[in-house]
């Protein structure tokens, strides 16, 4: 079930692509994707242009599917080897859900971070207590890394 | 029952019956569907179908498939039987579209629902069938007035036989078991118009070939016809042409590289992959290029015709589907005298190599570096000064850091190393920018 699962998100993400996120197989394994998230417009993400790698289990979807950032992203929740705390790639996963569902939760993560359920700590604090020395870091970070 | 909303955008909520009345799923008449007939099975009518435009209502949400045995769970939410009860089975109790937590595990039959997915599939099912059905009459026809018409009719038939082989499955069935191929090759020759030829052409790229047809349209005089009209026929000629070039290239028994060996096919295929109107035509313009570059004996034609610089000059506009062809051409040239000077004389090469390494895919990764490999071998001293002045060492870190395949990871040290021979350690480092780059 889960190759005709995956081919159909494929049609459907190709068809309607989600709003700036793209996404589709790394050659010809269907069960590895690569997605580029454009950093939205309000946030200091905006400009950059972010690779993450998809990973879809062989029981996809009962599974959720590992997403991982290639690109360095100055972010509370998202650490040095670019893995996600989102609540939908864990135990809020649905089989309801699709990737380009996912992309789109991790799209409004870069707008709205979540500093009280953190994978690094001192983002995190920086987040809470000077909002404008992480904005200003992250903008930096975006500049350095996810800017051709 | 299932409610949905109406197409009407009036909040109106309808349920399923009045919906079918009204139209919102089709107007599906059901009554007489497969009365008085055998029963159709729906799951191979779904099969055989496999439509974009389902109403979503039938859809499961957990395989986005159309739902066979659909049940409803307490919240009103409908899946496909076997889906949500393997849900179930892996210990989740909740409702995979609400996620609420299900206060009742229960799975009820949708019957009503069961039976308009039904009624809606035998009704798109019988309609394909009889559009089939004169599809096969239409085809048929064509193909005997092939035999015997010719000038304008000719051009028409042929373009009605193309429209139709193009979009329908049946039709190119028909045309084959019609005795269509040999009838068309008999109508390429050296005297064929384009018009006729590009329409002939535009068919048989539709069609499965055998290895007999594959023999006859690798003659000579077929050849020259197909290398004329991708010089100078219209841009889906050309693409049509550049597909069946490489659908005859594929028959190991028939084909021999002198057949590609011509400076005119070469010429008109760079032209194609040049032309960035059309990212089509470089698309099956590359793939094409990758199939001959194959052959050795071709490369160093290749090469003689300019393409390594005119590729390398497009690399910046490429689409990464075009980009994971034109790099492994580049790299098969790399591989061979002629080509690697023309590479090293390149400008461009070293800096767009550079930009590409942990750019698009691992492929493409592999591929600049095997080729940044050939050139900073070729002439050390010159090439790996520009390299590194290009950002190249910074760029191998960052591959040597990431999750790339250990090949990968051992060719980037390797390069790094042949990189760093020519300076001193310190001026080295600075050239890493490894604050850049490891932070």
């Amino acid at each position: 079930m889960a190759s005709k699962r995956i081919l159909k998100e494929l049609r459907d993400i190709q068809r309607d692509p989600p709003t700036s996120c793209s996404a589709g197989p790394v050659g010809e394994d269907m069960f590895h994707w690569q997605a580029t998230i454009i950093g939205p417009n309000d946030s200091p993400y905006s400009g950059g242009v972010f690779i993450a790698t998809i990973h879809f289990p062989p029981d996809y979807p009962f599974k959720p599917p590992k997403v991982a950032f290639r690109t360095k992203v100055f972010h509370p929740n998202i650490n040095s080897n670019g893995n996600i705390c989102l609540d939908i790639l864990k135990d809020q996963w649905s089989p309801a859900l699709t990737i380009s569902k996912v992309l789109l939760s991790i799209c409004s993560l870069l707008t709205d971070p979540n500093p009280d359920d953190p994978l690094v700590p001192e983002i995190a604090h920086m987040c809470k207590t000077d909002k404008v020395k992480y904005e200003s870091m992250a903008r930096s970070w975006t500049q350095k890394y996810a800017m051709c | 029952m299932p409610m949905l909303q109406s197409g009407g955008g009036n909040g109106l909520v309808l349920d399923l019956i009045t919906a079918v009345k009204d139209g919102v799923l089709d107007g599906v008449e059901g009554a007489n569907v497969g009365v008085g007939a055998d029963k159709l099975d729906l799951r191979m009518m779904v099969e055989e179908l496999d439509l974009a435009e389902v109403p979503p209502v039938f859809i499961c949400p957990i395989s986005l498939e159309p739902m066979l045995e659909p049940v409803t769970l307490c919240t009103g939410q409908t899946y496909e039987r076997s889906n949500i009860l393997k849900w179930f089975s892996l210990g989740h109790f909740t409702c995979p579209t609400t996620m609420q937590e299900l206060w009742d595990d229960s799975v009820t039959p949708n019957t009503t629902l069961s039976h308009l997915i039904y009624i809606w599939f035998s009704q798109k099912y019988l309609i394909m069938k009889k559009r089939s059905e004169d599809v096969q009459g239409r085809m048929n026809e064509l193909v005997q007035t092939l035999h015997t018409v010719k000038g304008q009719a000719r051009v028409q038939a042929l373009k009605e036989l193309h429209q139709v082989v193009e979009k329908n499955v049946t039709a190119r069935t028909t045309v084959v078991s019609a005795g269509g191929i040999p009838l068309f090759l008999s109508l390429l020759g050296p005297f064929t118009s384009h018009i006729v030829g590009s329409e002939i052409v535009a068919i048989l790229v539709n069609l499965t070939l055998d290895s007999e047809s594959t023999s006859v349209l690798l003659q000579p005089a077929r050849i020259s016809l197909l290398v004329d009209m991708m010089n100078e026929g219209s841009i889906h000629t050309k693409i049509n042409c550049a597909k069946l070039m490489e659908t005859l290239m594929e028959d190991k028994d028939y084909f021999r590289s002198e057949i590609v060996s011509r400076h005119s096919l070469l010429v008109g295929l760079m032209r194609l992959v040049k032309d960035k109107r059309y990212p089509n035509g470089i698309l099956h313009g590359l793939r094409l290029l990758r199939a001959i570059c194959l052959h050795d004996q071709v490369l160093n034609l290749v090469v003689t015709i300019g393409a390594v610089t005119q590729l390398v000059e497009l690399l910046p506009s490429l689409h990464p589907d075009s980009l994971e062809l034109a790099l492994p051409i580049l790299d098969a040239l790399a591989a061979h005298p002629e080509g690697v000077l023309a590479l090293k004389n390149g400008s461009s090469t070293i800096p767009h190599m550079v930009k590409l390494l942990m750019r698009v895919s691992e492929p493409c990764t592999q591929h600049a570096l095997s080729i940044l490999w050939s050139v900073c071998q070729f002439a050390p001293e010159e090439c790996s000064a520009i390299a590194v002045e290009a950002g190249l060492a910074a760029r191998l870190l960052l591959v040597i850091q990431s999750g790339c395949s250990p090949v990968v990871k051992q060719r980037s040290a390797e390069l790094l190393k042949l990189c760093s021979q020519n300076y001193s350690d310190t001026i080295f480092i600075s050239k890493c920018k490894l604050t850049r780059t490891i932070q």
